[in-house]
């Protein structure tokens, strides 16, 4: 007796599942080359946002953000072509201060991670190597 | 003890700086009593090949002996035209004060070796309440 059906055969995977993992293949090499490490790049511009009380009766002074490494014991050794980002404030009296020095990193920057110092300074001080106040931020920037 | 008696022993002299020039020395212009003071004095070789350099300094406000300023690592071999910092520091007296500081070059001729002192340079820094009219300094760092 004759039985008239559907032959029941073997699904071939083999050629969905080579595609399926080539295409994913595919997918994460493009994805890996396209998305850049976090950080910026030679030419963006960073903000500096100082914050701080002042409790003198006024004056005129500077803002200086350097670029560089932070040793111990507060040690600053700044890089090359990052050390003059400077701002002059005006206070006019005791009070809260917030400011913003915009820092653009130039062309040719090394990719790596910096530290970063930001200083006042009075007008007649050396910047670098004067400073009324100062305070460090270890691996405030990442260039790539 | 071996730094103080150097420095106290050529604040009688002058350094000409024949082999060495101090180029610079880092450190706040005011700074509140009984606080670390950290310095940086930068000497260059002038010589035409490497030479060992060493660092010394102390205090003049009115105080005998001088009070050495610590140098944790007080020498160190430079190549030729390259200049190298030496880190220190010192506690603020409740006086204004000037720092010297002297360079040093490594002198050896058959069984004569010694240090020679070379080079002068000084820097002020003062007792000043402007340092406690800012607090509470902060800076953070971001992409524009």
């Amino acid at each position: 007796m004759a039985e008239v059906g559907v032959k029941q055969g073997k699904t071939d995977w083999l050629v969905p599942a080579a595609l399926l993992v080539g295409g994913a293949g595919v997918a994460a090499g493009i994805y890996f080359y396209m998305k850049k490490p976090p950080g910026v790049d030679p030419g963006d511009r960073i903000k500096a946002h100082f914050s701080f009380v002042f409790r003198g009766d006024g004056g005129s002074y500077i803002l200086l953000v350097r670029f560089g490494y932070h040793r111990i014991s507060d040690w600053f050794d700044p890089e090359e072509g990052l050390d003059r980002y400077t701002a002059p404030v005006n206070l006019p009296g005791p009070g809260s201060y917030e400011f913003d020095v915009v820092c653009i990193l130039p062309d040719g920057t090394p990719a790596r991670v910096y530290d970063a110092e930001g200083s006042v300074l009075s007008p007649s001080m050396q910047p670098g190597q004067e400073w009324l106040i100062r305070v460090f931020k270890d691996k405030a920037i990442t260039v790539r | 003890m071996e730094q103080q008696q150097i420095a106290v022993k050529v604040l009688r002299q002058t350094g000409a700086g024949y082999y060495t020039e101090i180029t610079a020395i880092e450190a706040p212009a005011s700074a509140i009593a009984g606080s670390l003071v950290q310095i940086k004095v930068t000497i260059k070789n002038k010589y035409s090949s490497v030479i060992s350099i060493m660092v010394a300094g102390a205090l003049e406000y009115g105080v005998s002996p001088r009070p050495a300023i610590s140098f944790p690592n007080y020498w160190a071999n430079v190549e030729a035209g390259a200049s190298h910092s030496f880190n220190g520091s010192f506690n603020m007296p409740s006086h204004s004060v000037t720092i010297y500081a002297f360079s040093y070059y490594y002198y050896y001729y058959g069984f004569d070796s010694s240090w020679h002192t070379d080079d002068e340079r000084t820097k002020n820094v003062s007792l000043s309440e402007l340092q406690t009219q800012f607090q509470s300094l902060s800076a953070s760092y971001a992409k524009v």
